[in-house]
């Protein structure tokens, strides 16, 4: 009788603090999934995926492995996770107004601040650059770049890209505040529409995929698959793969990301200081990235006619939908009848783009071929 | 809501506690047919699992990656050489932006006059 309830019970004696506080971060991560729907289709696997792999003995853990080996090592998953990305984004907003493209450009500025300060706080090069990647908001990108640098954080990095593109409206609005006037916030701009060709609208993810690839060769995977999931969007005649890349490939892939990242969440490697120091590195990658843009904003301002708000240049910041959706938000909440929607849209889904060239130049800098 | 899924976490945390030891002490020298029995459980997956754990005497050993080592400090001089790659990098990023905006406009150039010209 005893043996039995050793055998069944044993493995009690074999938890350790160390994953008791990683069920805590996993509960803290299902909660803001469930309660504050914060990036939910990623916390919430992520969140269970750490209490997974953090029980003592746990069988999943191999499992996992299998599946990190298979989806994540080779950057599989993310990289197909950006067709379905590709194909839910609509580019006419930048077609329509490309010169947005350039505000995208200037957000990305906290990535390699990012990267200054992690060399400043002793990580490796090739680790400080997989960090700085969190700046670009953009989880698949952030995986290929800590991936192909052969990082040791990768699960650190995951969770500090994922927790802070859910926590964007509470951390832009604040910097975006501290660097703007009230009379900046309240300029308004009229939105022109203009009549973008079907043909344009297929030659844009042809031809930045291939002036990507060509400066950035390191890149072609991550914005060639992007670009094609675009493709099956805008080429009218394939529009059940586009929906199904929008819709089932992307859900797919998104539920195996979670669960599978979580394997680099274990105990041992997650507990550690430097996990602390990655998140607040993360939070400087986000608040530089918003001043990036809202300083580029302003700086273009001294010099052109046509007035620009400020706040559109934090949506440059990538996070897609969020960051335009936040913005528009304080555009109106300053004045109900500025209407910055379609101006943040195209920032935001250029910061897309720009965060993928960056990550793209991150590698042709640090990979070694 | 809340009960609810605080239940489902308890019995969660409650049986994958048991089975890993209950699997590894009970399964790995267990005969041929006390692997048969998982079977009557009537669910592939598990019996897949259960199966291969006896077969796998290895299948315990999980690979451990090697702990973050970071020697923390500050680093000054690490800090100004990298101010390279800020300056590299967003010269790269203004400039493949900019080589899009152009083609863009060429595009849209393009596709008016093609347009004036059919009108």
């Amino acid at each position: 009788m005893a043996d039995f309830f050793q055998s069944l019970l044993g493995n009690v004696t074999n938890i350790t603090w160390q994953m008791a506080v990683m069920w805590v971060i996993g509960g803290v991560l299902i909660y803001l999934a469930i309660k504050k729907d914060m990036e939910p289709s990623l916390l919430l696997p992520m969140g269970f995926g750490a209490i997974l792999v953090n029980l003592p003995l746990s069988g999943a853990v191999e499992t996992l492995t299998v599946l990190f080996d298979a989806g994540i090592a080779n950057e599989l998953f993310p990289l197909l996770l950006f067709i379905g990305i590709g194909a839910m984004i609509d580019f006419g907003p930048v077609l329509n107004n490309p010169k947005l493209m350039l505000f995208g450009a200037a957000a990305q500025f906290g990535i390699f601040f990012t990267l200054s300060m992690a060399r400043l706080f002793g990580f490796d090069l090739m680790d400080a650059a997989s960090i700085a990647v969190i700046g670009a908001a953009d989880g698949p990108t952030s995986i290929v770049v800590a991936n192909a640098l052969n990082s040791k954080y990768l699960g650190a990095i995951m969770v500090a890209a994922y927790s802070y593109m859910a926590l964007v409206p509470i951390v832009q609005p604040p910097v975006i505040k501290l660097l703007t006037t009230k009379q900046e916030r309240l300029i308004r701009m009229p939105y022109e529409q203009k009549n973008v060709t079907k043909t344009t609208r297929i030659l844009f993810p042809i031809v930045v995929t291939m002036l990507v690839g060509v400066v950035a060769p390191d890149a072609v995977a991550l914005i060639g698959f992007l670009m094609f999931g675009n493709l099956l969007r805008e080429c009218g005649v394939l529009d059940s793969l586009s929906e199904t890349a929008q819709k089932v490939l992307a859900n797919l892939i998104t539920l195996f990301l979670g669960l599978t990242i979580a394997v680099r969440m274990q105990a041992d490697q997650f507990l550690q200081p430097d996990t602390l120091l990655i998140m607040g590195l993360g939070l400087v990658a986000f608040i530089f990235d918003t001043a990036g843009g809202v300083m580029f904003a302003k700086l273009l301002n001294l010099f052109s006619k046509k007035k620009i708000n400020p706040m559109i240049g934090a949506c440059g910041i990538s996070a897609f939908p969020m960051s335009s959706r936040v913005v528009h938000k304080m555009g109106l909440k300053e004045d109900p009848q500025n209407f910055l929607l379609m101006h943040t849209v195209g920032v935001n889904v250029s910061g897309q783009i720009a965060s993928v060239i960056a990550g793209g130049l991150i590698l042709s800098f640090f990979m070694q071929h | 809501m809340k009960k609810v899924l605080s239940c489902l976490f308890l019995l969660v945390l409650v049986f994958a506690a048991v089975m890993p030891m209950a699997l590894a002490e009970e399964a790995a020298p267990v005969a041929e047919e006390e692997t048969l029995a998982i079977i009557g459980g009537a669910d592939g997956p598990t019996a897949i699992l259960v199966a291969d754990t006896t077969e796998d005497e290895n299948a315990e050993e999980t690979e451990e990656a090697d702990a973050p080592k970071m020697q923390f400090g500050f680093y000054p001089d690490r800090f100004v050489d990298s101010l390279q790659y800020m300056l590299k990098g967003l010269v790269g990023i203004f400039l493949v932006t900019g080589l899009i905006i152009l083609v863009l406009v060429v595009m849209d150039k393009a596709g008016n006059r093609k347009k004036k010209d059919a009108e």
